[in-house]
């Protein structure tokens, strides 16, 4: 038995043939009509997709008379099909690269895409892709993706992230998925098992042993599925009241996905930050909010201010290091640094802009550990604006640190507190949570944290100030019981966990 | 020759989608297309010349229409400018 190890992109488990999609770049003996035949090829396909804009959108771009021209002229310089197609994209890359929208320069990928197409038609003139195929492609491509889907039962790349189109589409269509998987084309056509649940690898050749074990697997996630799809939009009610299940997200794309939510309860907005070599403008913070919001139906929406610092970097605010980041400077006691206030004050105002526009957001702030601190970010950065927009937000705080959770009912500008369990149980069990030496200390279960969430939550509760959680241990089954029996009404976690939760909550509260 | 003046109104500017959707409709006819934004211009065939005008949503858009049909081709773009190009 031969076993190919990846990292999961999207969960699951199928057997099928695998397929090595592979562009053949070896061969420069292509010609421009070799070229013109795939464009033809592709076209013909592509026509059949009469209601999907993206390939409409590619049979557009093929028909570009620049477009074919370009290529001639490249090749009649360099005589390698391939090599004139890359400088297609590099000359496409070059002119993006001027415009100030993020959503205009993000269509860069749709030109790679047509061109990895056109590529990969052209190598392998007769794509074949029977049923049932486990797909391997290098850096695999949308629309392949899109025209086989009704073939493909699992795929493989060596190069994938985790918020890519394809990686979106095989999480909603619920296909498995693994990437950085290195195989190499001999295997081509054998029959592989794919385990993207505990092993995330697939195996080939196994024993009988191991095929009945597999398909017993197989069988059980399935149905698991099956019956958790039906807990999914199921209403949980405690004391005759409902419990509010919403999302945390990071990223536009993990908006596009979740439906039928009571709203996003934590929105990590330092996403916006990472890889890029200048702040973002004022307009793109909008723009992206914005994007979240319409994407959710314009529910509500708890915007969490940057939280950076600590185990987050940011390339080009160049933060010093710190020997003891996790009590160092991070989350609010960097909102007055030169750079960051700017940051803060547009992240303030566009979402009072958005609200005025009838979007429903919050505020959130992060890592707060006084009073103080609160009120000179309310009289900073929330007043002026409610003055200037002549109106009211909802503003709360993330409780992480236990002096905050034993003082914050005595602040009187706060609506909202959500329990971030993550750093309130690090902080209060002095654990560091990133070390491996002492993870068994730290237990969300522990009572002293046990005995911190409930004064929380009578202190809140007490003084009509809104509560709901949004730390990673909502999603364990059991905590999520216990925060509903104290009356928490509240709880935000991964899309994903919910119908887990959901159904230890139908049959045990 | 026809001209035509417009704001853009799709949330996402003129891009893919609307471009998509008006070049379909105006297919085969016999008219030249030029779309002039930002103080630049493209043909409208030109997929990367429209896209790099980088024509976002509240910008001035000119259309100039010349050729035979370039009163159709006119009739069509305002009918579909009506809906934002979304049809």
């Amino acid at each position: 038995m031969k076993k190919f190890e990846g990292n999961r992109l999207s969960k699951g488990i199928t057997d099928g043939t695998l397929k090595i999609l592979k562009v053949d770049s070896n061969d420069c003996d292509y010609s421009f009509e070799d070229f013109e035949k795939a464009v033809d090829e592709l076209k013909i396909k592509y026509e059949k997709y009469e209601d999907d804009y993206l390939m409409q959108s590619r049979i557009l771009m093929m028909e570009d008379e620049e477009f074919l021209s370009f290529i001639e002229k490249e090749f009649e310089i360099s005589k390698d099909i391939f090599k004139a197609l890359d400088e297609y994209y590099e000359h496409a890359k070059e002119l993006f690269s001027q415009l100030d929208d993020d959503y205009l320069k993000e269509r860069i990928h749709d030109i790679k895409d047509l061109v990895e197409s056109i590529k990969l038609q052209i190598s392998n003139s007769d794509i074949l892709i029977s049923k049932e195929s486990i797909l391997y492609m290098e850096d695999m491509s949308a629309s392949i993706f899109i025209e086989n889907k009704d073939k493909i039962k699992g795929l493989l790349t060596k190069k994938g992230s985790y918020s890519s189109h394809v990686a979106i589409l095989a999480r909603t269509f619920k296909i498995p998925m693994l990437t950085n998987v290195e195989l190499n084309e001999k295997i081509d056509g054998e029959k592989v098992y794919l385990e993207a649940i505990n092993q995330n690898a697939i195996y080939i050749n196994p024993d009988q042993i191991f095929i009945k074990d597999f398909m017993v697997k197989e069988r059980a996630y399935k149905e698991k599925v099956k019956e958790l799809e039906e807990y999914k939009n199921k209403k949980i009610t405690f004391n005759d009241k409902e419990v509010n299940f919403k999302v945390n997200i990071g990223s536009v794309e993990e908006s596009e996905v979740i439906e039928e939510i009571d709203g996003i309860g934590l929105l990590r907005t330092e996403f916006i930050l990472f890889d890029r070599e200048k702040a973002p403008t004022f307009k793109e913070q909008k723009d992206l909010y914005k994007k979240i919001s319409k994407n959710i139906g314009k529910k509500e929406i708890v915007l969490r201010t940057f939280d950076i610092g600590g185990d987050k970097q940011i390339d080009f605010l160049k933060l010093p290091k710190e020997t003891n980041p996790f009590l160092g400077k991070r989350g609010i006691r960097l909102y007055g640094e030169n750079g960051i206030s700017k940051l803060i004050h547009e992240q303030i105002s566009a979402v009072f802009e958005l609200n005025k526009e009838g979007h429903n957001f919050k505020i959130m702030v992060p890592m707060v550990s006084n009073n103080k601190e609160i009120d000179k970010f309310y009289d900073e950065f929330i007043k002026p604006n409610k003055q200037k927009y002549n109106m009211n937000i909802s503003f709360g705080i993330m409780i992480e640190t236990p002096s905050m959770a034993l003082s914050f009912d005595k602040n009187e500008k706060i609506d909202f507190v959500s329990i971030g369990t993550n750093d309130l149980t690090q902080y209060t069990l002095a654990v560091d949570r990133t070390n491996d030496e002492i993870s068994d200390l730290y237990d969300y279960f522990d009572e002293g944290v046990m005995e911190l969430i409930d004064i929380i939550i009578r202190k809140a509760l007490g003084k009509n100030i809104e509560i709901s959680f949004c730390g990673e241990s909502a999603a364990i089954p059991e905590m999520a019981k216990i925060l509903i029996e104290k009356d928490v009404k509240n709880l935000s976690m991964s899309y994903s966990n919910i119908p887990a939760v959901k159904k230890y909550l139908y049959h045990n509260l | 020759m026809e001209k035509l003046i417009f704001e853009v109104k799709n949330e996402e500017g003129f891009h893919i989608k609307p471009l998509t959707n008006l070049s379909k409709k105006l297919k085969g006819l016999k008219a030249e297309i030029s779309i002039k934004a930002n103080g630049k211009d493209s043909n409208i065939k030109s997929v990367l010349g429209v896209l790099a005008l980088g024509i976002k949503k509240g910008d001035q858009v000119e259309f100039e229409i010349s050729g035979e049909e370039a009163v159709k081709a006119r009739d069509i773009i305002v009918e579909m400018e009506k809906e934002g190009f979304e049809n």
